[in-house]
């Protein structure tokens, strides 16, 4: 079995069998449901209105519904992703790792998948109230599957962002504030940007943005530059995190 | 077969390992001693490939620990001071992610977990988890962790702190089962242990080594340093009699051919320390005072020479070295005046 899936198995095995992460996840499913429902009756109230367009549906409630996704992954990706090798320094069990006859790419990538995992199977768990809303409504499914496939790439940058938060500090509070931050910081300057005089500036400093990139995904455009971007992305942030590690070694 | 070169490793300004070398044959016990702070874990860290020194080369049976560490860590086993344990798994699941991370085979592995637990006693609490167990139980977790890829070489940093007796004792067993065929390094600051289980001993001291011999060696270096000024040897011989009698003390002091005699220290002590010329002939001299004087002999034997000795003198600093000489100075005049004293009594 590669050192992967060793990994990979171990981690997810240790999310679903602590009591403290079952409780987050059901309290996340929970609150997703609650504010589906205030969605939705706004949603319908304002079709009912006589007089304008209706609303589209997908605008008005599915994008709505993942921005809320959104902001609970600024807490709750932190929160899983903080432990995953500040803990491991902590508690010495990094010594086993890295004598083991595995590489720390390998270790890094088992750790970031699991993480990411997490993150998808809460998102599946997001798209329920999307696909149940299909037996009762038809609609285009081209832009909600667009928009679940950034969201996924999102949540994996976003535990990237964390995984390096984690290498960084042994403390475990300290990793998650400091993904916190991370995620947060990402978030603000991809809903404002930079403004600069400068027009190829900013057109760079735009596209650096997560924002105009989820915005495409969002709108049900899946284009090869915002793959590549979160892509890309997400492969630094692993091998930011790998490094921080070998740098065990050395101290 | 490991081939330590000049190795060494810094920490920024300080430097904790200078130009260590030595070689470890294959099937080989060797104990690492030396006082805390010496060096010892950094050395068996970077024997491990878990820390990169800062120059010189390890080989570990052919391997280069840096060019090749896939290789080197596949026949290693490592136990680290703290043992790296995973508190929220049972003792069975950490020592199957264990054994996946060391890619043991499949049709090895259960077989191999079933054998370390039956060896190290942890069949009983194999569906517990590690947080539920005691100190000495987790360090057994830890020794199991180290055992179960059935590696080549075994590297352990103070197995056996936090073990009861009755468990070191048992881990002393543990070992002589592992004998021979695997090369065993293990480190302590426990000198009997190191008697007990190793065949060669590598003392260090603030990074470099100081000595490294058989054990045997050891102990004769140190009766051979327990010289007195005219060079011949001398050896400390313990009396035990029944009736002890400050006259029977001073008639011993009396004789030429013995160096010093004190009581030895404890309440109701009724033994004797001699120091004397280590020949037949004074032994029996003793002996025909005892006899003579009817004190009622109940032991008579040569004080052991322990590697205590040995590594206290070797892990001395040099200051400290001059402090003693001067106070043993000082303590011979003092012994001496007192033996004057006495012949003029």
């Amino acid at each position: 079995m590669s050192a992967v899936l060793v990994i990979f198995k171990k981690e997810v095995a240790g999310f679903f069998k602590s009591p403290w992460f079952l409780f987050v996840y059901s309290f996340f499913g929970l609150l997703l449901g609650v504010r589906f429902l205030i969605s939705l009756d706004e949603f319908i109230q304002k079709s009912m209105m006589p007089q304008g367009k209706p609303p589209n549906i997908h605008d008005a409630l599915f994008i709505q519904h993942l921005n809320w996704v959104y902001m609970m992954f600024l807490v709750l990706i932190p929160l899983m992703a903080m432990r995953l090798i500040s803990e491991e320094k902590k508690e010495r069990t990094m010594d086993l790792l890295l004598t083991s006859p595995i590489s720390t790419l390998e270790i890094v990538m088992g750790k970031f998948l699991a993480a990411w995992f997490v993150a998808i199977t809460m998102l599946f768990l997001a798209f329920l109230f999307p696909l149940f809303t299909s037996t009762v409504s038809t609609f285009d499914w081209g832009p909600l599957l667009g928009s679940y496939m950034g969201m996924i790439l999102l949540a994996g940058f976003n535990v990237g962002l964390c995984l390096v938060a984690s290498s960084l500090t042994t403390s475990t509070v300290m990793s998650g504030f400091l993904g916190f931050i991370f995620i947060l910081v990402t978030m603000i300057y991809g809903s404002s940007g930079i403004q600069v005089n400068n027009v190829m500036l900013s057109m760079m400093l735009e596209q650096l943005s997560l924002g105009v990139h989820l915005h495409d995904f969002f709108q049900g455009i899946v284009t090869i530059k915002s793959l590549v971007f979160l892509i890309s992305g997400v492969g630094f942030l692993c091998f930011v995190s790998q490094r921080l590690i070998e740098t065990l070694r050395w101290k | 077969m490991i081939r330590v070169q000049n190795v060494s490793k810094n920490y920024g300004e300080r430097q904790a390992i200078k130009d260590l070398t030595f070689e470890i044959k294959t099937g080989e016990v060797v104990g690492f001693l030396g006082p805390n702070g010496a060096g010892k874990t950094t050395t068996m860290k970077m024997l491990t490939g878990f820390m990169t020194p800062s120059s010189g080369n390890i080989e570990i049976c052919g391997f280069d620990v840096q060019k090749n560490p896939i290789e080197v860590k596949q026949k290693l086993g490592y136990l680290p001071e703290t043992p790296p344990l995973y508190v929220d798994m049972t003792v069975e699941n950490y020592l199957n992610y264990v054994a996946d991370l060391k890619k043991v085979p499949k049709k090895e592995k259960k077989k191999n977990i079933e054998e370390v637990l039956e060896s190290l006693r942890l069949t009983e609490v194999k569906n517990r988890l590690i947080q539920n167990l005691s100190k000495g139980f987790r360090q057994r977790v830890g020794i199991a962790q180290a055992l179960v890829s059935n590696p080549e070489i075994l590297i352990l940093d103070e197995p056996t702190v936090g073990l009861d007796p009755s468990q070191v004792s048992e881990f002393r067993e543990i070992l002589k089962v592992l004998k021979g065929s695997r090369t065993i390094i293990l480190s302590t600051h426990i000198l009997q242990e190191v008697q007990a289980s190793c065949e060669r001993v590598i003392i260090i001291n603030n990074g470099q080594i100081v000595a490294q011999n058989t054990i045997d060696e050891l102990t004769s270096m140190a009766s051979r340093s327990n010289q007195n000024s005219v060079g011949s040897s001398i050896v400390k011989m313990i009396l035990k009699v029944n009736r002890p009698s400050d006259e029977f003390r001073k008639l011993l002091a009396r004789q030429n051919f013995i160096e010093s005699v004190s009581l030895m220290n404890g309440l109701n002590s009724k033994s004797y320390e001699i120091i004397c010329e280590n020949n037949e002939a004074n032994f029996e001299s003793i002996i025909k005072l005892v006899l003579d004087e009817k004190v009622g002999l109940q032991e008579f034997k040569k004080d052991s020479v322990l590697l205590e000795d040995v590594f206290v003198e070797l892990t001395k600093n040099k200051n400290e070295v001059l402090e003693k000489k001067s106070k043993s100075l000082n303590k011979n005049s003092n012994s001496l005046s007192e033996q004057t004293k006495e012949n003029l009594n």
